[in-house]
């Protein structure tokens, strides 16, 4: 705050600064310009700020930097219209490359095979080969047990298959060749049969329960039933 | 220039075409360098925001907001872009209270030199005045922006701007007083 400003008479400094924010009127800057010949501080502080506002106004030698704004712009410059197409090309492209990419991985999970590499390794061939023999033979052995009603001798089933498949009903027994039924039942625990590729010991290829009456054939094969 | 004329001149500039372009550089490049040069006291770094500014407008025409001046946009884009430079480089003079009290010098060696005398004692003033109050006081004072439009530019309410102006100016006179050894009295005779 300005010395003496609270002196009476004094012009107050929140009326030197509406004068310098352009807010008085006519006859209220005329009313001011008097009182300042009757207080030298604010006349002072008018007459300082006056010339600091004159040097802040003064013009400034201004370079010509359109040529080189345009020059920066022409490098990068496209019309918002070109701007919009490269824009869509670019969606375009994110979204087939988006496609391709879920489309690979949906193949690759339905049909792993298609990725896999060639192999050429005759061994792997013959048991691929021998793997393929014994799937078809499974297939026959469970079309034949489709039909099959309880009691039937299920070996006639497996004989179909020549000879690559063992058809087992359990627990009446390993290889007892009966479809199970009589007086068993078809609720009976033992209402379950496998088949196991001839010579093989370990998993079954391929097993399925009896239920109601049906022999119901789980998808896949390989695992058997609890 | 008028408002429906620039809209005109952003229209023809949005297709492509090179003179309305132009035309809006030449009409605002002025107030936007001398504004910036009261700010950063370099005209290099002047010319450099300047121009910075004006590509990013320019290059991105079809975000501009119609309701708002063209003027306002390319300034608040400035604006951000001094505040970016300000934050990797030096100043010339220190901006702040907080840097005179920590004795740094007024003009910076090996950087000041000749274009520090180039400047006047206002600008030099100016420069110590902390950013925001150096803003308002070019802007109302240089540039003749009213206090509505700068509280809309700075993000700020219209009488913290008056409060900026006022103390702003109150502290460049304190400063060139300080700096000239000035007598009031001989000013006045």
């Amino acid at each position: 705050m300005r010395k003496g400003s609270d002196k009476p008479g004094a012009v107050p400094p929140e009326l030197v600064d509406a004068y310098f924010d352009g807010e008085l009127d006519a006859a209220a800057r005329a009313d001011f310009h008097r009182r300042l010949g009757e207080d030298l501080a604010a006349c002072r502080e008018v007459v300082e700020t006056r010339r600091i506002i004159s040097e802040l106004r003064a013009p400034v030698e201004t370079p010509d930097l359109t040529p080189a704004i345009m020059a920066r712009l022409h490098r990068g410059f496209l019309p918002a219209r070109v701007r919009r197409m490269v824009s869509a090309g670019r969606v375009a492209v994110a979204a087939t490359l988006l496609l391709a990419l879920v489309g690979y991985g949906l193949a690759k999970r339905w049909e792993p095979a298609i990725f896999e590499p060639a192999r050429t390794n005759p061994v792997t061939e013959v048991v691929r080969s021998s793997e393929r023999d014994a799937a078809a033979g499974a297939r026959q052995v469970r079309g034949v047990l489709m039909r099959a009603r309880p009691g039937e001798q299920v070996y006639q089933a497996a004989a179909l298959v020549p000879g690559r498949v063992v058809v087992r009903t359990f627990p009446d027994g390993a290889g007892s060749g009966v479809m199970p039924g009589g007086s068993g039942g078809p609720d009976a625990e033992w209402n379950w049969a496998a088949a196991w590729q001839e010579g093989a010991s370990s998993a079954p290829i391929w097993s399925a329960e009896w239920r109601g009456g049906l022999l119901r054939l789980p998808e896949g094969s390989g695992s058997a039933p609890r | 220039m008028e408002r429906a004329e620039e809209q005109r001149l952003i229209r023809r500039a949005r297709r492509g075409d090179r003179r309305a372009t132009e035309a809006l550089i030449r009409e605002h490049q002025g107030s936007l360098y001398a504004y910036m040069l009261r700010m950063t006291g370099r005209r290099d770094v002047a010319e450099e925001v300047v121009q910075e500014a004006f590509v990013r407008a320019l290059s991105h025409l079809d975000r501009f907001d119609d309701r708002f001046r063209f003027s306002t946009w390319v300034f608040t884009i400035a604006k951000r872009l001094h505040v970016n430079t300000v934050q990797k480089r030096a100043p010339i003079f220190s901006s702040g209270a907080a840097e005179v009290a920590a004795g740094w010098s007024e003009a910076w060696p090996g950087e000041a030199s000749a274009e520090d005398e180039r400047l006047g004692r206002v600008q030099r003033a100016l420069l110590r005045l902390p950013e925001v109050q150096r803003s308002v006081l070019v802007l109302f004072t240089q540039l003749d922006w009213s206090i509505r439009r700068i509280a809309q530019h700075l993000s700020l309410p219209e009488g913290t701007v008056k409060s900026h102006l006022h103390r702003s100016r109150a502290r460049v006179r304190k400063l060139v007083e300080e700096a000239e050894g000035v007598r009031i009295e001989e000013v006045v005779r």
